[in-house]
């Protein structure tokens, strides 16, 4: 009597020990799953036919941020070379922007937080009006946001310019609309870019889930070869 | 007996309640006014941002600058101020669509919510306070 219940015993342990090694695979098996997430590539591309050692070779050519060259806070040129092999984050805004731009900076607060130790990241803040963000101005908002200006940094340009590669380098928006808060209209986005300098995602920066979604991505970013 | 004079304690005590009733709608109004007009900058908390926007929360300039409270919120905030010790810069954007009416449920508010206090203005003050 003894010895059988010994051995149900035995096998309540056995059966017991085989569900948590299975539930345990399963859990490595999913966190492997999420860390092979792959963000998307964003804009367009195009499909380039070379010929590599005599055979066709069909390689896949994607939008990149064009060419531009601005100023930073601290009179520094900041351009694509400045960024090369590194992943950044990029928004447009401008320092008496009554609206959105406040909460932009807090939820931009996080992100600089969460990575000012990693030097594999920058952080890019363009501003939309020259006229009256001039470099002192912006060199006192750096500090007032704690941001040390090498890793975030605030970049001033000629407003055509700024505009222009807002649109067609980051699919954002920037115009001068006398109608709205402020005198400008603009998006709200924080753009993800690679080290090959690809949008890899744009994300609502006045949400606190969208930028924790950017923060997550910038980790499977920086994994990325 | 005794029903009759517990009902006269109870309405007694729902006089004395209605007053303060009165004001906690007049405070909720302001709280929809802060969130629809303030609340971008100076946050739900109250706690500003950086050193960019000054915090509500605990503010001494509160304290100090009752009477004007009204008058800032509907011109805006131009010069340098100093709130607990640290100077801030930034320009506050004017509300001048702001009614008297409005203004007063939000500075009581603000006044409830941030600055601890049970003396909430009335709509007349506010009014004389605008006109100075």
């Amino acid at each position: 009597m003894e010895k059988q219940l010994h051995k149900i015993n035995n096998m309540r342990n056995k059966i017991s020990y085989s569900i948590q090694a299975i539930t345990l695979i399963g859990l490595i098996g999913s966190c492997n799953f999420s860390t092979q997430n792959k963000l998307p590539i964003l804009g367009n591309r195009v499909a380039e036919e070379k010929i590599i050692d005599g055979e066709l070779v069909v390689d896949t050519i994607y939008q990149t941020i064009p060419a531009f060259s601005l100023l930073n806070q601290d009179s520094v040129l900041v351009d694509n070379e400045t960024v090369k092999g590194k992943i950044y984050v990029a928004d447009f805004f401008f320092t008496s922007c009554p609206t959105i731009c406040p909460i932009m900076k807090k939820e931009m607060i996080r992100v600089y937080e969460k990575f000012k130790e990693n030097n594999q990241v920058v952080i890019l803040s363009h501003t939309i009006d020259p006229d009256y963000d001039t470099l002192p101005l912006l060199r006192d908002y750096a500090n007032r946001l704690g941001a040390d200006g090498k890793q975030w940094m605030f970049l001033w340009g000629e407003r055509k310019q700024v505009y222009e590669l807002a649109e067609k380098g980051y699919y954002a928006s920037a115009a001068v609309d006398s109608t709205e808060p402020g005198g400008f209209i603009h998006s709200g986005g924080f753009i993800l870019v690679d080290k090959q300098q690809r949008v890899r995602g744009i994300y609502d920066g006045t949400s606190a889930t969208d930028v924790d979604k950017l923060m997550v991505d910038m980790d499977i970013l920086l994994k990325e070869q | 007996m005794r029903v009759v004079v517990t009902l006269i304690v109870i309405v007694f005590f729902a006089a004395c309640m209605e007053a303060p009733n009165v004001n906690m709608q007049h405070v909720a109004h302001g709280q929809q006014l802060y969130e629809t007009h303030c609340v971008n900058c100076h946050q739900q908390d109250g706690k500003g941002i950086a050193r960019i926007v000054p915090p509500l929360l605990n503010a001494d300039y509160i304290v100090q600058n009752r009477n004007l409270l009204p008058q800032i919120i509907r011109n805006g905030m131009h010069q340098k101020i100093v709130v607990n010790g640290v100077m801030y810069q930034q320009k506050m954007p004017s509300n001048n669509k702001l009614t008297d009416a409005e203004l007063t449920a939000l500075v009581n508010f603000v006044e409830f919510r941030f600055a601890k206090s049970t003396q909430l203005l009335s709509a007349d003050s506010v009014t004389m306070l605008l006109r100075k």
